[in-house]
């Protein structure tokens, strides 16, 4: 975030209202979340062998902190509900936002997934152009000549020279055999 | 003495190499828009795998230093601080650069953080083994003391982010304890999941949180063309030098020792200095309205501070911010354990990094003066063709730790989190703080309690952890009272530090 935008999240008047209303549901949303994941990990610690011998039991531990969590989150929800609207503008993501982190999100998960069966060099390339040709939308070629120079690079790099263990196709071994790895 | 064997080490050619390379590389990662100093060492954490164990600690440091230098050059150019403490050379950079000062500003920043730079290794060279002598008599109470009062400064510096910040910090010691217990042998918080009783790997939840968390935080913003400022003129005037010459030594000195504390990270260092600048600088009553001795006040500071951070790093093996964390982590993944005990059993080691530190500060300042324009017009690179590079190098720094796509997976759902969490104002630090020092925390209590047979009196009855722990307590209530008196006051320091 630039200090320019830092500077426009003080609070205006004339919007305070949903200003105020977006931080209380994400401080609500959020305590909730954190209450939920306290509970979930408080039952799973108290489920846990206790220990034979030890002076501090290993349930302890986990316990005490899980148990911070349902606090930390409740408290949170306490303090969202009693929020009167000094904190600044809740930097929240559009619905076109969202959808940009879902589909971000999606094509990382897809160049995982595609990288075991394809290779570096391949799920590389064509996962770089994508990703640059969809947050540009510029030149496809630009970014076919983009996508392909990091498959390769990274192959070369990585694969054949550092000889990181990286999942490798057809084309990181025909690379990996031209600079004699 | 030590100091000289480690030059002899460090200078090398070996060792100069992976001392000039992470220079660089972590001048690139401060520059380019998308990745700061935290996501960008953890994501090279992995590559250095490849270079001997000296040489990857070496390389891992000048990264960090680096990173620090090169996050200067965007705060200045288009008002986007690389990283987080740059947001303060910001203020003065940016107002300079719409004058069109940006080159003077630019190298008074790159001599000013080799001022402190300079000024601050020799506070470190000095301080840390007398710190680290002293903490040769700390027991496993002391040191879960020392725990505590590293993790009330955390609670103290959260503001109106207290509950998120103790939450995330709980999270982080949650994420670290999951898998198999050292000490009983069975496992916690696996909730049946086989795959993850070998615990979840730090390394891939740090790449996630920063690297992955940062790219989504972009794409959300339809980030493209963000660094327009050309840099024609570099050269500073002499009145330019004359004018930052004392803020930058007396910021070096007060960055330094704001640097030492563990909890106090290079952000909250950097604001305190640059405002006691303001207080005592002539000019400072135009500090944030285009001053050339702002700059070198922050960069100052800034550097010093992340050299002071490193004293209580290598002293006591406690970071004093997230991006400190990941160094300790990265150490521990070559063996070796920063604390006390490193002085005596990795001194070779320890003394070619410090010595290291001296070299890279003299290759940054190489690097960042005549090449202020090349790395300006570097950051102008768009942020799309970077984005999927970042994701490339994030997923082959997850894996190839232990080889596992297990590994990325964890770290593409820490992406998410990351970006929640950064949304939902949720601080980072504390989890990565707490994540890296939970097995230190819960074997320190165990041992402690193991000596005393269950009497959790034994943290008041030995004097230095008595004493650490009253700190630790005062802290800890005056952080709770700041709060519940005014819980929606802005923190200065969290909230910016991720």
């Amino acid at each position: 975030m630039s200090v320019d935008d830092q500077a426009e999240t003080v609070p205006d008047d004339s919007a305070e209202p949903r200003n105020v209303i977006a931080r209380r549901t994400a401080d609500i949303a959020a305590g909730a979340g954190l209450a939920v994941i306290g509970t979930l990990v408080l039952s799973q610690a108290v489920r846990s062998r206790p220990g034979l011998s030890e002076r501090l039991d290993p349930r302890t531990v986990p316990v005490f902190l899980s148990a911070a969590l349902v606090v930390c989150g409740l408290g949170l929800i306490v303090a969202a509900l009693r929020y009167k609207g000094a904190g600044g503008v809740l930097d929240w993501p559009t619905a076109k936002g969202w959808r940009r982190v879902g589909l971000a999100t999606a094509a990382f998960v897809a160049y995982a997934q595609v990288l075991v069966g394809f290779g570096m060099a391949v799920a590389t390339a064509v996962f770089v152009a994508g990703v640059e040709w969809a947050l540009d939308r510029g030149s496809i070629l630009r970014a076919v000549a983009w996508g392909l120079a990091s498959g390769v690079a990274g192959s070369l790099v990585f694969v054949a020279l550092l000889d990181v263990q990286l999942p490798a196709g057809p084309v990181d071994n025909l690379i990996a055999s031209l600079v004699g790895g | 003495m030590e100091l000289l064997d480690g030059f002899q080490a460090a200078l090398s050619p070996e060792n100069l190499l992976y001392a000039v390379i992470g220079a660089i590389l972590g001048t690139l990662i401060g520059v380019l828009p998308g990745i700061g100093p935290t996501a960008g060492i953890a994501v090279l954490i992995p590559l250095t795998t490849v270079v001997p164990p000296a040489g990857a600690i070496i390389m891992m440091a000048a990264i960090y230093y680096g990173a620090m230098y090169g996050g200067s050059t965007t705060a200045i150019v288009a008002n986007i601080p690389g990283e987080a403490t740059s947001v303060i050379t910001a203020l003065d950079g940016y107002e300079l650069a719409k004058k069109g000062r940006a080159g003077p500003a630019l190298a008074v920043a790159a001599i000013s953080s080799f001022v402190a730079g300079s000024i601050s290794l020799v506070g470190l060279s000095v301080f840390a083994p007398a710190l680290a002598r002293w903490a040769l008599e700390f027991g496993p109470p002391e040191y879960f003391a020392l725990l505590m009062v590293a993790f009330s400064l955390v609670i103290t510096l959260s503001g109106r982010t207290l509950l998120k910040g103790v939450a995330s910090a709980a999270l982080g010691m949650l994420v670290a304890l999951i898998g198999v217990d050292a000490y009983s042998g069975g496992t916690r918080l696996t909730f049946g999941i086989d795959a993850v009783s070998a615990g979840l790997n730090y390394v891939a939840i740090i790449i996630g949180l920063f690297a992955v968390g940062e790219v989504l935080f972009n794409v959300e913003k339809d980030v493209k063309r963000i660094y327009e400022m050309a840099v024609t003129r570099w050269l500073p005037t002499r009145h330019d030098l004359k004018e930052s010459a004392a803020p930058a030594l007396r910021s070096s000195v007060t960055g330094f020792f704001l640097g030492l504390l563990p909890g106090c990270t290079p952000v909250v260092s950097t604001m305190i200095a640059y405002d006691v600048e303001r207080r005592v600088s002539k000019r400072g009553k135009n500090f944030g309205k285009g001053e050339i001795a702002g700059v070198a006040a922050a960069e100052g500071a800034n550097n010093a501070a992340v050299s002071g951070g490193f004293v209580p790093l290598f002293a006591l093996g406690i970071p004093s911010g997230a991006t400190m964390a990941v160094l300790l982590g990265a150490f521990m993944i070559y063996g070796i354990q920063p604390g006390p005990r490193m002085f005596t059993e990795h001194p070779d080691i320890l003394w070619a990094l410090i010595a290291s530190m001296y070299i890279g500060n003299v290759v940054l300042l190489i690097l960042n003066l005549p090449l202020v324009g090349i790395w300006a017009r570097l950051a102008k690179i768009p942020f799309p063709a970077l984005a999927g590079l970042i994701v490339v190098f994030s997923i082959i720094g997850a894996y190839s730790v232990r080889n596992s796509m297990f590994d990325v997976w964890v770290m593409l759902i820490f992406g998410v989190v990351g970006y929640l969490m950064r949304k939902l104002e949720i601080p980072l630090a504390p989890l990565v703080l707490a994540a890296v020092l939970a097995q230190l925390v819960e074997s320190s209590l165990r041992q402690s309690l193991a000596t005393s047979h269950g009497a959790y009196t034994i943290f008041f009855t030995r004097p230095i952890s008595a004493v650490l722990m009253i700190a630790a307590i005062v802290l800890i209530v005056r952080g709770v009272w700041v709060y519940v008196r005014n819980p929606e006051r802005k923190s200065a320091v969290l909230e910016d530090v991720d």
